[in-house]
């Protein structure tokens, strides 16, 4: 695994947090749960991959 | 890597951009609502004191007002001395449509001043000065509304430019 994607999962992270943060702070509350379930759903794009390869070295390993 | 950078500069400067923009777009619409006001005001006026038609009226109001309320008064007399039959209802409606593309308005802002038009030259002077404040007072409250969260909104919106310009060079990078 790329160590890159777990620093742009921090960045999306922080960056996810701090939007909503300034929606909630403009009185958009709506939007920012919009938000943070792209970003919840964005980061989940990107490591359902690899949470399937985990499981297949986990069945591997105890020979499930 | 040349290309991430500049993709990321322009990404960025894009998106900073459009926060700026929409910040500005609120103070575009009241000053828009303010000159619509004034030409309002002076449609009050020429019709209290001067006694012009309503297309004599209309061509002084936009030599009066600035560049987006002007056309729409201009139009306005123009069709009106063409005389083309329909009711000056009609003929307000025709003139509003480039207000669209050419204003900062709202719909509910167009949507009032499109009303407004169904009383021109209809009934007497009074009616037509009560129509015309009812629009101005209708101005006055969104303003005053505009500006009592104007301020909240375009640092929202700048720093929704700018965190929403990194999140998207995250994505993509």
């Amino acid at each position: 695994m790329d160590i890159s994607l777990l620093f742009q999962i921090a960045a999306v992270g922080i960056l996810v947090t701090v939007l909503n943060q300034v929606l909630k702070n403009g009185g958009r509350d709506e939007q920012a749960t919009m938000v943070t379930i792209a970003g919840i759903v964005l980061v989940l794009f990107w490591i359902v991959g690899h949470i399937a390869e985990l499981f297949a070295h986990l069945r591997v390993m105890f020979e499930l | 890597m040349f290309l991430r950078v500049a993709g990321t500069l322009l990404v960025m400067a894009g998106s900073v951009g459009l926060g700026m923009y929409y910040s500005a777009k609120e103070g575009f619409r009241v000053q828009d609502l303010l000159e619509f006001k004034k030409a309002l005001l002076i449609l009050s006026s020429e019709i209290e004191y001067m006694r012009s038609t309503l297309s004599e009226a209309c061509a002084n109001i936009a030599k009066r007002t600035s560049l987006g309320i002007s056309p729409i008064f201009l139009q306005f007399s123009r069709l009106l001395a063409e005389g083309e039959g329909e009711t000056a209802y009609q003929l307000w409606l025709t003139a509003m449509e480039p207000c669209k593309e050419t204003t900062c308005l709202a719909a509910e802002d167009r949507a009032v001043l499109e009303d407004f038009g169904k009383t021109l030259g209809y009934l007497d002077k009074q009616m037509q000065k009560n129509a015309i404040d009812y629009a101005v007072s209708y101005i006055d409250e969104k303003a005053a509304a505009i500006a009592a969260i104007s301020d909240k909104n375009k640092r929202m919106y700048r720093s929704l430019g700018v965190i929403g310009g990194l999140l998207l060079t995250v994505v993509l990078w």
